[in-house]
Formats: structure tokens, C-alpha cells, sequence
């Protein structure tokens, strides 16, 4: 009996050894690398100087990458509760039976299949200043007098953040669905029994049987967004006046227009450990709230 | 037995020797080049010359590597940093110190022949050497110029545009004639947009970064003559409204087709933005002109210009530079420069191409002249980042920040930058 217990297995260490193979190479390795870069001054072929924390000393003395952290803060912030009210509303529009619904959910899921790139160009062309169409309607229908460049204004923030709700609210609405699905009938009837409205059904029964599914996808979300990169780039290129400079569009010109991979890694790992905390954050806000 | 067995032996490996040398002279030679040029409209004319080089040496076969120029150096880098560089790649002007310093650049002075470089002039070999490496095997320039409507030049009486007061003046009366605007700015934040506000600066005696004597690194950004020039060039939109609207997004490519649809006359570009206009509408041939940058009216004002020599640096990966070399020189001959210039603005660096009659007509006279007035590009380190620094103040006061603002920001990065060069 003994003998057995400590009888070394090798089988199960086979079966994971493709997938820490994998792993290692396509996530352990770059994180290593990245941290490696984020504490040297280098130009990545001929030229590698130790400069110990530098780098991030220089993102947290630079006001350009605190500011763009925020406007990212700022951003997600907007995004995902946009996702999360849109989604959550169709969600609960289509979770009833009614005729023609399913035509509505494949319409509906559209945008999330369209690429970010394809995405980003049709918005840029509708709100072109002086091309778009949205110009166009605006001076048909009296409300403008003559072309607005609706991208160069503060509106920018606005519109890009409305762009990525467009985009991305399929996602929370269908897990919202999925999650609704999964609340056994009875339970709404005998809330309906009850005497519960509607509303008291949704927040105090729905909601807490579903709170898994919604902090899976909220996280999820968040993070997706945070670091989300070519919508805005190629909307607003960070413009105007840096009101829509995320991070990530810091970090790129960092390191792809002024080839200062040092600064631009450091900045990846400050990124890196701010999505793994709110994945922290919100995991155990969600726990503690279940 | 021994001895005839070390003769057939001698024999054998002479003759295997021979035929080494003979393989050598037919061996198959692969040449990668990673060209910006394959995405564009130039792809196929680039392509034709390959084949036509392929078909005279039928051992060498090339093969381009399509990368859009946006992307170009950030793919050189990162093939760099994995031992994975092309033979050549394309060089961008604010790319050459840095990939000098990576050290991925061979010196083009070891495979260039006499014979092609005494036909280009001197400011072409100025503006392709760094510290006295010779960084690409110059193909062709897109000198920096003014692009206007001859046609309503004259409507509008005005006889020459010569200085920055002409030509607002043209922009104003382009404005009226069109209907429309007059000035295709490019006011993007991107290296087309900050090349092109780079000369109209100079235009006003500004040096964006120096180096002086003592090798301390110097900037006029913060100078009085930068403010007067970045407040005239965002004057024209602001105050003139002689600009399409939304300028601080207006990117190359939107400028040109404002200006091959009639909405505007006038813009600051390369000669290829005539090939560019001419074939977005055909109807414009014989109604462009072109003139050097023109000249501030302050007391440092000049004519200057940006020759943005272009062509193919031969990498320290390649293993056949000579034959590089010779591919790369047969695409800058007479021929096909001159054939590869008239279809699409750019213009021969070579000094007999350069004087073909197909780049004397009006559209280019303005290109031949500025050429004496081209300053060399800048040696700093960082320069792409000074770029990005005066391309963020026009854009910024393009979207409604004020002058002092834009310049303080401009303060705060160049100085910071500059002191961390002066260390």
C-alpha cells in the first residue's frame, strides 16, 4: 500500500506537457521577456545597458503615461458600463418568446463579429468631416450649417467610447442570456406568487442566480478594453490634443516611433499588473457580494 | 597501386574543384526586399522592373516583402531583433540613425560603382550619408514644394507666389475661386503631416535640433521665430478659413484628393503628389505649377527645402551586397528612373535622368528649383520624436489649444528630451 502511494506517476505530467509546452512559450517566455526589456535601455540588437527601475521611474515622472493610464481608467470605466446596460436591456428584450426574436439576436450580434478594423474605418468615414454622412444629415435635416470635424472637438471621447459600446456590447449580452437561461422557471413563479414586480424580481432574484456569469464577462470585458488598442488608433490616432491617448497608444509610439523599448515594456508591465488587479478587485467583490 | 589510386584521387577532386567554381558562376541567388512601395499604387511598376532584372540574370531571383510604410520601421525592428533582417529594406529618413546605431546597415560606399555615384549630385550623397556611412543606394527624391492651380493663379492675378504673405494670399483667392478651400493641409500628427510643417518652419528660419561646436545638442522650438511660424500655419485654418474643415485629421491622402477634386489649389508636398493628383483626375494636366517653399517675410525668412531622397539600404544579413547593389542601381539608371519619375513624381536622384525633358514642364519646375535650397537631415538621435513634439503643438492648437499652451508643452518635452541626449 505504502509502495504504491509513493510509486512515481508520470502519466498525468504527459498529458500536461503539451499544454506547458505551449504555454511556456506563448505566455510564460514574452511576460519574461517584456519584464527583462522593462529594465534595460536597449535598441534590441547591439546595445543591451542595465538600468535597474528606471524605466518605470520615468513612466511615473513622465505626465504623459499617468495621464494616458487615466484617460484608459476613464475609458474602460465607460465602455464596459455601456456594454453592461445595453447588453443587460437586449439581453432582456430578447430573452422573452415572441415571434421573429431570433432574427433580432442574429442582427443584434453583428457588430461583434465585424473586425475592430472594419469597424473603426466605417465610423471614420461616417463622421469625416467633410465626406460623412453624418455631417450630411445633420445639414439636411437644419441642425448644422456647415461641416463640423466631429473627431477634432471634445466630442471625441464621446464618440469613440459610443464606437466601442457599439462594438462590444454582444458580448455581455449574450452571457447575459445564456445566464438568464439558466434560472430555473419556477423560482419566477414563485416570485410571481409572491407578489414581486418585475423589477424586485430582476434585481433580487435574477441578478444574485446570474452574479457568476456577469463577473466572468464584466472582467473579461475590462480587460479586453483596457488594453484595446486598434480602434482607437485608427479612429482617433490618440487625437485630439491626446484626449483619447490610451496607454496602449502610448506604449506603441513609445516603442515603435520613438524606439524607447525600455520605457515602452515598462509601461506593458505596469499595464500588466493593473488588469491582473482588477481581475483581483473584481473577483472578490463579486465573491463577497454572492 | 598506391600511387595511381592518389592520382585518380588528384584527378577527381580537380575536377571537383573546377566544377565548384563552375556551379559558383550559375549559383541561384535569392534577394528579400522589403519594400512600402509594394502597397501602393508604385507596386506594379516596381515589380516590372525586378522582372526585367530577373530576365538579364536569370540566376537571381527577388522576391519583395509588402510592409505599409507606417509599419516599416517597427518591422525592420523587430525582424532585427530576431535575426530574421531581408536582404534591403526601405528606408525612411527619420529610421536612418537609428537603425545606424542597431548596427543593421551596410555601408552602401563598398558596392556602390564610380561610375553611378559620380552621376548624382552632391546633396543627394549628403543627404543619404551619416556619419560618413553611406545609408541606402539612393532610387529617387520627392523634394518638399508648393503644388498650386496654375489656371487660377492667373485667374486670381497674382503673378508669383514667392513669400508666406503670397501665398496666403493665393489661398485666399483660391478659396473664392473654388467655392470651396484653398489649402489642402496636411494636419495629421504623423510623419507626413510634421515633414511638411518641418519645411514650412525652416521656411522661417527655424532649425528644429543642432548640434554646436562643443557637440551639445541646441533647439529653436522654444524660439520666438517657431511660435510666429506655428501661429501663421494655424492661422490659416483658424483665422483664414482657407482649409478643409477638420484639418487636424486631414492625412496625405485626403489632401490630395481634396485637391485633385477642385476644393482646394494649393499644397505643400513631394513631386509625387503630382503624379498622385494627375491620376486622380487626368483633367488637371497642363493646369499645375509647383515653386519652392516660399520664403517668410521676417528677417530670417528663406526658401528651403526637404529632398527626402528615397531608396533601398542594403542590410548587414545580406550575404550577396554586390549583386544587391547592381539590382538596386539598375532600378536608379537612366531608363528606368525616367520612366518610373514621369509615371509617378518621384523624381531621378542620377543627374542625366534628372535633366530629361519629362521633368521640365511647369508642374516640376518648382522641384528643380528648391533643390538648391535643401538643407541635410538631421543627424539627432531622436529625431522622430521632435517630429512628433512640433506635429503635437500645430495639431493641439489645431483643436483649440491655445499658443502659450502648445508652446509650453513643446518646452517641457524638448527640453527633457535634449537633456537627456546632453548627458
Amino acid at each position: 500500500m505504502t509502495r504504491n502511494k509513493n510509486k512515481f506517476n508520470i502519466t498525468p505530467y504527459l498529458f500536461i506537457f503539451p499544454v506547458f509546452v505551449l504555454l511556456a512559450a506563448l505566455v510564460i517566455y514574452p511576460i519574461c521577456y517584456a519584464l527583462y526589456l522593462s529594465v534595460m535601455k536597449t535598441n534590441l540588437t547591439n546595445k543591451w545597458e542595465f538600468v535597474g527601475v528606471a524605466n518605470y521611474l520615468s513612466i511615473f515622472k513622465d505626465g504623459s503615461m499617468v495621464k494616458s493610464l487615466l484617460t484608459t481608467f476613464q475609458f474602460t470605466v465607460v465602455v464596459v458600463l455601456g456594454h453592461l446596460v445595453l447588453g443587460t436591456i437586449l439581453a432582456l428584450a430578447l430573452n422573452k418568446k415572441r415571434p421573429g426574436v431570433n432574427a433580432f439576436r442574429t442582427v443584434l450580434i453583428i457588430p461583434w463579429l465585424l473586425p475592430d478594423v472594419v469597424v473603426a474605418l466605417l465610423f471614420k468615414w461616417i463622421f469625416n468631416a467633410n465626406y460623412g454622412v453624418f455631417n450630411n444629415i445633420l445639414i439636411r435635416l437644419g441642425i448644422l450649417e456647415k461641416n463640423q470635424a466631429w473627431l477634432s472637438t471634445g466630442l471625441a471621447f464621446v464618440i469613440l467610447a459610443a464606437v466601442c459600446i457599439w462594438k462590444g456590447y454582444a458580448l455581455i449580452m449574450v452571457n447575459m442570456m445564456a445566464g438568464f437561461q439558466s434560472v430555473p422557471e419556477d423560482v419566477y413563479e414563485a416570485a410571481k406568487l409572491d407578489g414581486a414586480s418585475p423589477v424586485q424580481t430582476f434585481f433580487r432574484i435574477t441578478v444574485p442566480m446570474i452574479r457568476p456569469v456577469i463577473s466572468t464577462a464584466v472582467i473579461l470585458d475590462t480587460v479586453w478594453w483596457f488594453k484595446h488598442y486598434t480602434i482607437i488608433k485608427l479612429l482617433t490616432d490618440g487625437g485630439p490634443n491626446n484626449a483619447t491617448s490610451t496607454v496602449s497608444i502610448t506604449i506603441y509610439k513609445e516603442a515603435f516611433s520613438y524606439h524607447n523599448y525600455g520605457v515602452a515594456a515598462a509601461g506593458a508591465g505596469v499595464v500588466f499588473v493593473v488588469c491582473w488587479l482588477i481581475s483581483k478587485i473584481m473577483r472578490r467583490v463579486m465573491d463577497q457580494n454572492a | 597501386m598506391k600511387r595511381k589510386l592518389a592520382a585518380v584521387l588528384s584527378v577527381s577532386m580537380l575536377a571537383s574543384l573546377f566544377s565548384g567554381v563552375a556551379a559558383n558562376a550559375e549559383e541561384e541567388i535569392t534577394l528579400t526586399i522589403m519594400s512600402c512601395l509594394q502597397t501602393e499604387d508604385e507596386a506594379e511598376l516596381e515589380s516590372a522592373m525586378a522582372e526585367a532584372y530577373m530576365a538579364e540574370h536569370p540566376n537571381v531571383t527577388i522576391e519583395f516583402i509588402s510592409v505599409a510604410n507606417n509599419d516599416l520601421d517597427a518591422q525592420v525592428t523587430t525582424m532585427a531583433a530576431s535575426n530574421d533582417l531581408p536582404d534591403a529594406f526601405f528606408m525612411n529618413c527619420a529610421f536612418m540613425s537609428t537603425a545606424l546605431d542597431m548596427g543593421i546597415v551596410a555601408d552602401a560606399n563598398d558596392y556602390i560603382s564610380d561610375e553611378f555615384k559620380a552621376d548624382l549630385s552632391e546633396e543627394v550623397i549628403n543627404y543619404c550619408t551619416l556619419n560618413d556611412t553611406l545609408m541606402f543606394i539612393p532610387w529617387f527624391q520627392i523634394p518638399v514644394a508648393l503644388i498650386y492651380r496654375a489656371d487660377w493663379l492667373e485667374q486670381a492675378g497674382i503673378e508669383k507666389i514667392e513669400t508666406m504673405d503670397d501665398f496666403r494670399e493665393a489661398a485666399k483667392s483660391f478659396t473664392e475661386i473654388s467655392g470651396n478651400y484653398g489649402f489642402s493641409m496636411v494636419g495629421a500628427r504623423n510623419g507626413s503631416g510634421e515633414a511638411r510643417f518641418s519645411v514650412y518652419a525652416k521656411a522661417f528660419g527655424v532649425d528644429e535640433v543642432w548640434q554646436n561646436e562643443d557637440g551639445t545638442w541646441e533647439s529653436d522650438l522654444t524660439s520666438d521665430k517657431f511660435k510666429t511660424a506655428l501661429q501663421s500655419f494655424v492661422d490659416l485654418d483658424l483665422v483664414d478659413g482657407v482649409v478643409p474643415a477638420g484639418a487636424s485629421e486631414t492625412a496625405y491622402q485626403d489632401a490630395v484628393t481634396y485637391f485633385a477634386n477642385e476644393q482646394t489649389g494649393l499644397i505643400i508636398s513631394g513631386s509625387n503628389a503630382v503624379g498622385a493628383i494627375l491620376n486622380r483626375n487626368p483633367e488637371l494636366a497642363g493646369k499645375l505649377g509647383s515653386v519652392p517653399i516660399p520664403a517668410a517675410t521676417t528677417e530670417e525668412g528663406r526658401h528651403v527645402t526637404n529632398l527626402q531622397v528615397s531608396g533601398y539600404t542594403i542590410t548587414t544579413a545580406c550575404e550577396h551586397p554586390e549583386e544587391m547593389a547592381d539590382f538596386l542601381e539598375f532600378m536608379a539608371g537612366y531608363d528606368n528612373a525616367v520612366s518610373f519619375g514621369s509615371a509617378t513624381g518621384r523624381i531621378p536622384v542620377t543627374n542625366s535622368a534628372l535633366a530629361d525633358e519629362a521633368f521640365t514642364g511647369s508642374e516640376y519646375i518648382g522641384f528643380s528649383e528648391c533643390m538648391q535650397y535643401s538643407l541635410p537631415y538631421s543627424t539627432f538621435p531622436a529625431y522622430a520624436e521632435v517630429q512628433d513634439i512640433f506635429g503635437e503643438a500645430y495639431n493641439s492648437m489645431l483643436t483649440g489649444s491655445s499658443l502659450d499652451d502648445a508652446v509650453a508643452t513643446v518646452d517641457g518635452r524638448i527640453t527633457e528630451l535634449l537633456g537627456e541626449y546632453n548627458q
